[in-house]
Formats: structure tokens, C-alpha cells, sequence
């Protein structure tokens, strides 16, 4: 029996970004399931499949993963961040298993690099919907705060790891900006002692030891 | 495409039309049931003064005790702002309901199908505002809800409108983080959805469903054949939309959803195509 996410992917085929949000929850449902299933001797090659689909998902949702539709279409700006988010996932289940396994570094070193980036996506895409005055009718972090607040900790977590490992000072620079920028939109949708503040705490911990050490130096984005 | 259309139920949503609001008091069996009944009770023979007081306890519902009830501390003005704040930029984070069809049903007096869905928009229509505007927010909500266990007591389930009710029922409560009572509304949703049939109604084909077990929808529940395109988007758009928000409240609670992930997986891919 197919599944939904066995929709093709030849050109032409257009999907709305609502019917996209449905193959992403597809998408990151099976992600779950194949995280849960840590010990299974598939776990590489569903983990490989799982990389093939979100390539997939993205040549085929294309025209709502740009700039313009995240800023203009809410559902699409959900899309975007919840797809980003399963990445996260996927790579962090990926790196515990490599670790287990006692796998080369440089295995590691390229999941957790695939993790932050998709991390530093995530911060983008706020970015670009950051509330203004201008747009009070329109706030999107807000419309969709049931949908991101999974994304937004996800990319946290991710960066979480950066900020111990500390890397250059260019690179601690730009973890330290986009934690803040999460942070604040965490903190818009959601107040301080929430359920998805809560699953961040150590990471806003580390955040502020930064902070202490090398004080509230500006950081660039 | 293969909607259950054999039954007729447009009778059904007229007659919905034609009811007043009743409070559920019906705690025992009808007057017509003890009329064909044989059985007879020692009370039966007592005067029926000595039974006022129990009229006062039973025919008093709660919700009449007070002067004003809380349909009329939302005046139609009100719900037409909220509802106009709900389709100017709530529905675009969610957009699942027909603007022209609910604008158009909202303007006559409508069921409890109806009427549970007019709470349910400006429910969310109350979301997102400063300073947050709680109190309509518990009206519209308590409301909503009122209406939308009505469908269920007075059978007026054969509805969209008391679907995507629950749906946006389910979604505030989901957002006030009350996450279980969401998983029983959505759960109520998703059971609906499999009397409706609309699980099926992109389905590749039924035999492959007759193999897997599951028995056809032969209930008396369905919803009215239509080969409207924008109205079977409409349903399609409302199936879907309780699949994203059942797999959200699973993934928050741990707790399964109701509307079953296997059978997700045996729609056509090409379905999607149709989801514009």
C-alpha cells in the first residue's frame, strides 16, 4: 500500500503548501518511529531513506521554501520550520547511534554539521517574520505558535552543542545571536515557564554562563 | 471519488434548521416509551403535587437560572467582528473552511452543526489578540461546545460544520496547553470522520480496504453527495487538517491518535495533488 509521501516528485507536479504540511507530519511521524526504533539493524538504511525523502520533500515543495512564501505564507513558514526540525532529528538520532557504534569522528562531525545547519535555517526563517509594529494584524510567530515551538527548541538543542564545543570566535558569535533570536521567540509565544521553555532550560543556562563570561559583547547574525 | 451518498440527509440538516435550543433534562425515558410501556411504579399513583418540587430540580437547568444567558453576551455584531478577524488572518495559518459557504450559513439561523461552528470561528477569532480577550474567549468557547455535544445528543452528526467545530475546539485547547481534553475532542472528531466516511474519500479503491478488514461505511451517517469541487476540497482540506493536528497532540502527549495512521497511509498520493 503507498504512502502519502510516495506522491512523485516529477516536474510539474504542484502541491499547495497545506498538502505539503501534511507529507511533512507523514515525514517527521516516521522520523519518531525511526528514532524509537534505535536498536533495529535497519537503523542506517531507514536513517538514508529518511535523508532521501526530506531531499525529496524539498525539491517538490520548492516554490513554498523561499524567502517570499515564509514571509507571506504562514502555513508555508510552518512547513519550512517543521521540515527543518525533523532534520535536526533525524541527524541527532544518527549522531547517538554513530556514537554507540564507535563510528570514524568524521561520521559524527558531518551529522552534527547537518544538525546546526539546519538549525541556523530554522533562525532564519524567524527572521524573516520577526513582529513589527508595522505588522501587528499579521504576527506569524504568533499564528503559527502551535506549530513552531517544536522547531524552535529543536534548533536550540542543535546549537546547544555548538555552544559547549565552542568553535572559532566568528562561528560562537553567530550560535550565541541565533540562541538569543530563538530564545525571543520562544519567549513571544509561550511565557518563561512553559512546557517548551521547560525542554530548553539547559540550554538557556549555557546561554547565560556565556553571557557571564564573555559579556553582552554584540554579536552579528 | 466515492462519497456514501445513498442517504439523503439534507431532510436532516433542514430539520436542525427548525429547533430551538433544549436543554438536555431528558433523564428518563420519553412520554412515548412509558405510553406503549406496561410497567407501572408506586410513585405513578401519587399526586402530582407531591412531585412539583422534583420539577424544580429537574426543569431548571443551570444555564436558565440566570437572567441572560451566554449567547446574548455576544451580540451578532461581536461575532461578526470576531469572525471577520478570524478570516482576515487566523485562517491563514489553518485555512480549512469555506469563507463564502460560512459566511453564508452564518447569516441564517442555523442548527446546532451550524451554530456550534459560528462559536468555534470566533472561539478563534478571539485567539492572538492584545490584550487577550479571555472573556469572550470562555464565552464563545463554553458555547461552541454546548452546540457541538448537541449534534451529538440531538443526531445532527451528519455535519462538516460540527467537524471542523471540533477541530477548532480541539486546536484552542491544544494552544491552552490543555492537551488531554484536546486528544478526547479531536478523538471525537476522527471517530466522526470514519462514520462520515471521510477517511474514504480519496481511498485508491474500496476492495483493497475489504481486504484489510475494515467493513464498508454502512452506517446511517453520511454526508450529502456532492461533485462540487470547492465543497469536496472543503471536506478533503478538513480531513487533512485533523490528521496535522491529531499527529500534533500525539507527538506533545505520547497519547495515539484516533483516526488511525495505517489508514492515512492507504490513500493515494495522487490525492494530494487534488489538495490545492
Amino acid at each position: 500500500m503507498p504512502s502519502v509521501l510516495d506522491v512523485g516528485t516529477e516536474p510539474g507536479l504542484e502541491i499547495s503548501s497545506y498538502a505539503g504540511c501534511v507529507l511533512m507530519v507523514e515525514l517527521a511521524l516516521r522520523c519518531f518511529d525511526h528514532g524509537q526504533q534505535h536498536d533495529r539493524p535497519s537503523f542506517w538504511d531507514d536513517y538514508y531513506a529518511l535523508v532521501k525523502k526530506t531531499d525529496d520533500l524539498f525539491v517538490l515543495l520548492k516554490r513554498h521554501l523561499n524567502a517570499t512564501s515564509i514571509r507571506e505564507d504562514p502555513v508555508a513558514f510552518s512547513l519550512y520550520m517543521n521540515l527543518r526540525a525533523t532534520e535536526i532529528f533525524f541527524h541527532e538520532s544518527a549522531i547517538r547511534k554513530s556514537e554507540e557504534q564507535g563510528l570514524p569522528p568524521l561520521m559524527i562531525a558531518e551529522s552534527q554539521r547537518r544538525s546546526a545547519a539546519a538549525a541556523f535555517q530554522i533562525c532564519s526563517a524567524v527572521g524573516l517574520n520577526l513582529p513589527s509594529p508595522r505588522k501587528e494584524s499579521s504576527d506569524i510567530i504568533m499564528l503559527q505558535a502551535i506549530f513552531i515551538a517544536w522547531p524552535l527548541t529543536m534548533a536550540l538543542k542543535a546549537l546547544h552543542r555548538e555552544l559547549v564545543n565552542e568553535g572559532g570566535k566568528e562561528t560562537t558569535s553567530g550560535v550565541v545571536a541565533s540562541t538569543r533570536l530563538l530564545f525571543a521567540a520562544l519567549d513571544h509565544i509561550e511565557e518563561s515557564e512553559g512546557y517548551w521553555h521547560q525542554s530548553v532550560t539547559h540550554v538557556g543556562a549555557k546561554l547565560q554562563e556565556w553571557e557571564e563570561k564573555n559579556g553582552l559583547e554584540p554579536v552579528a547574525l | 471519488m466515492d462519497l456514501d451518498s445513498t442517504r439523503d440527509t439534507s431532510a436532516v440538516i433542514d430539520a436542525a434548521t427548525d429547533c430551538s435550543f433544549v436543554p438536555d433534562v431528558d433523564l428518563f425515558t420519553s412520554l412515548a416509551e412509558d405510553v406503549e410501556s406496561n410497567m407501572t411504579f408506586d410513585w405513578m399513583n401519587q399526586t402530582l403535587t407531591t412531585l412539583e418540587p422534583m420539577d424544580d430540580l429537574l426543569l431548571n437547568h443551570p444555564q436558565k437560572a440566570s437572567q441572560s444567558g451566554p449567547e446574548e453576551d455576544i451580540s451578532p455584531t461581536d461575532l461578526s467582528s470576531l469572525h471577520n478577524r478570524y478570516f482576515a488572518s487566523v485562517y491563514y495559518s489553518f485555512p480549512f473552511i469555506n469563507k463564502d459557504r460560512f459566511m453564508a450559513e452564518s447569516m441564517v439561523s442555523g442548527g446546532p452543526a451550524a451554530n456550534a461552528l459560528v462559536y468555534a470561528v470566533a472561539l478563534a477569532g478571539c485567539s492572538h489578540t492584545t490584550p487577550n480577550d479571555s472573556e469572550r474567549e470562555n464565552t464563545c468557547y463554553d458555547l461552541a461546545r454546548d452546540h457541538a455535544e448537541r449534534c451529538e445528543r440531538e443526531d445532527y452528526m451528519s455535519d462538516l460544520d460540527f467537524l471542523q467545530a471540533l477541530l477548532l475546539i480541539g486546536r484552542f485547547e491544544a494552544w491552552s496547553r490543555k492537551l488531554e481534553r484536546s486528544w478526547l475532542t479531536l478523538g471525537r472528531a476522527a471517530m466522526l470522520c470514519r462514520l462520515l466516511g471521510l477517511h474514504r474519500m480519496d481511498e485508491v479503491s474500496h476492495d483493497q480496504s475489504k481486504e484489510s478488514g475494515e467493513s464498508q461505511n454502512s452506517s446511517l451517517f453520511s454526508l450529502p453527495h456532492t461533485a462540487d469541487p470547492v465543497l469536496l476540497e472543503e471536506r478533503r482540506r478538513t480531513f487533512w487538517g485533523l490528521y496535522i493536528l491529531e499527529s500534533y497532540v500525539k507527538t506533545r502527549s505520547g497519547l495515539q491518535c484516533q483516526l488511525g495512521h495505517v489508514k492515512v497511509r492507504n490513500v493515494n498520493p495522487d490525492s494530494l495533488q487534488e489538495l490545492m
